[in-house]
């Protein structure tokens, strides 16, 4: 019984989440706003690419395909890492519902999921759309062949591969949202730092080897750097044997991640009610 | 007290208030010279996978610290309205015998003499961490083209701010979009303007952004090593627009104002 109360709460709670999301605009400007901010950030790595090679007088196409792909990836990172990082923020401050989210039955764990669920419905949106657009600007419009074959990817090992990598950045979301209860100077920043984080060390633009030593060690303790990985491998080579050692590995990730999300929102939450900071709002 | 006076006071005393606010609130600080260094980073190791020259490096340093002041006129300028309403300071604002355009330049006083100091951190970061290099050979050039940018930017800044007295989310909404579409439509990483690779209707829609030409005037006095004479382009087209948009915001804060008073939406929260 607890189980379903919690799945339907979470589902009202994605679908809020949508609402919010989506009731200021119609769907043609919401498609717009969607596409426009991870279609330009992918711009910027693409023209980067095209302006870098250009000066230093060396096209790797198989260097843009990896590029392009890891920044394909990083919409649901920087998505999800905002919208769940900003959380309590909205919730405490600028909409003041945190107490009376702590007030229901279920409290606020299901809501939290299912704000970060259509956090990567979202998400879904813009990396279609995205994906649409850059493929039309880059390998029609600039003449760039992106290595990709939609025959040879392994789509099962993409779905797997999404679905771990939501599971460990809701998990994460765990984490931020639970470091934000207790404190009120981070919360507008948090996200920011931890995606910064993922897009310098997660293997979205570079491989993290080519960092200084010992920087590019974090990059193995990231779920977010595993995550890239499989979804680049599930489409670019599509075999098996290439495929599974990073699924395996962001299996773990993602069990790790929702373990410690979990201790950390938990132990967060039990000092916020003993401090009796939970609605406490900080502006200037 | 004169009229004039009286709203110098108020924008002295708001910026004063920005000021303490941020001075206060260290975390901020690091903040701001922190997270552009996660994508500074990136993409200058980029350029330097790429085969890139040294002064791309360079650019990466100077979009980067203009991140800082882009960021700033949206949510610390543009969006400043917005906070005011929700926290129910607006109305005290619009009852007080000041001029709106007072606060926001207040507000733009406050965040620039914070945001410079944050401007210095992040060079001081490329330079140590990236080992970047700067080329000025004009101090009065680089003066010149910063002042402008500046102008030009917050005076752009007043005019989104009227959109806020009237919306909320849409206007919010706008803001989020004007952040990497602008990382990418003025140049932040790359030249855009005059850049062979670079398809022409970009080129256009880039010129009608007071940054692209803020960026092109700074990467040519403090990378490229040159001076006055070559950027009087940019320091004529900033000057149009920093007269252009200061007169715009003027006309467009009264109008936005009176018609949010007639559709009663000037102190609506939760838009």
């Amino acid at each position: 019984m607890a189980v379903k109360s919690f799945i339907r709460s979470a589902w009202y709670s994605a679908w809020l989440g949508w609402k919010l999301e989506t009731n200021w605009a119609d769907p043609l400007t919401f498609a717009g706003y969607y596409l426009l901010r991870p279609f330009a950030s992918l711009l910027i790595v693409g023209f980067i690419f095209v302006i870098g090679s250009f000066a230093g007088g060396n096209t790797n196409t198989q260097y843009f395909t990896y590029l392009f792909l890891g920044q394909i990836a990083y919409v649901y990172v920087l998505q999800i890492t905002v919208t769940t990082g900003y959380f309590i923020h909205e919730e405490r401050a600028k909409y003041e519902t945190l107490r009376s989210v702590y007030v229901t039955p279920t409290s606020i764990r299901p809501y939290l999921l299912g704000r970060a669920l259509s956090a990567a419905f979202a998400s879904t949106v813009s990396l279609l759309l995205t994906i649409v657009f850059g493929t039309i600007v880059f390998s029609g419009l600039l003449g760039l062949n992106l290595e990709i074959d939609l025959f040879r990817i392994n789509y099962a090992a993409l779905v797997m591969s999404l679905t771990l990598g939501i599971v460990s950045l809701i998990s994460t979301g765990f984490i931020l949202s639970g470091i934000n209860l207790v404190s009120t100077r981070l919360q507008m920043n948090l996200s920011e730092y931890v995606s910064g984080i993922f897009f310098l060390l997660g293997d979205v633009i570079f491989p993290p080897t080519t960092l200084p030593y010992p920087l590019y060690l974090i990059s193995y303790v990231l779920p977010v750097t595993y995550y890239t990985r499989a979804v680049r491998a599930s489409i670019i080579d599509g075999a098996w044997d290439v495929v599974i050692p990073n699924l395996q590995m962001l299996l773990l990730m993602a069990i790790l991640t929702t373990i410690v999300g979990s201790i950390v929102f938990a132990a967060a939450e039990k000092r916020a009610k003993r401090l009796g900071v939970i609605d406490r709002k900080s502006e200037y | 007290m004169h009229e004039f006076q009286v709203n110098v006071r108020a924008a002295i005393a708001r910026a004063r208030v920005r000021i303490k606010g941020t001075i206060q609130d260290p975390a901020w600080m690091i903040a701001e010279m922190i997270i552009p260094m996660f994508s500074i980073g990136g993409f200058i190791l980029l350029y330097r996978a790429l085969g890139a020259p040294a002064s791309y490096s360079g650019f990466v340093i100077v979009g980067g610290t203009m991140i800082a002041f882009w960021t700033n006129v949206l949510w610390g300028m543009a969006a400043q309205f917005y906070w005011e309403k929700e926290v129910g300071n607006l109305e005290i604002y619009f009852v007080a015998p000041i001029s709106r355009m007072a606060i926001l330049l207040g507000m733009a006083l406050g965040s620039i003499v914070t945001m410079v100091l944050r401007v210095f951190g992040i060079v001081l970061f490329g330079i140590l961490l990236f080992n970047v290099s700067l080329n000025i050979v004009d101090p009065i050039a680089v003066a010149i083209i910063f002042t402008l940018t500046l102008a030009s930017l917050y005076s752009l800044g007043m005019v989104f701010s009227s959109l806020y007295l009237l919306w909320g989310r849409e206007a919010w909404k706008l803001n989020e979009l004007l952040v990497e579409p602008i990382y990418f439509l003025s140049g932040f990483f790359f030249q855009i303007r005059g850049n062979v690779v670079v398809p022409l209707v970009l080129q256009f829609a880039s010129s009608l952004i007071p940054m692209t030409f803020g960026l092109d005037g700074l990467r040519k006095v403090l990378i490229l090593g040159q001076g006055l004479q070559s950027v009087l382009l940019e320091v004529s087209v900033l000057i149009a627009f920093s007269i252009a948009l200061f007169v715009a915001a003027h006309y467009v804060l009264g109008y936005m104002e009176n018609l949010a008073k007639k559709e009663g939406r000037l102190t609506l929260r939760w838009q």
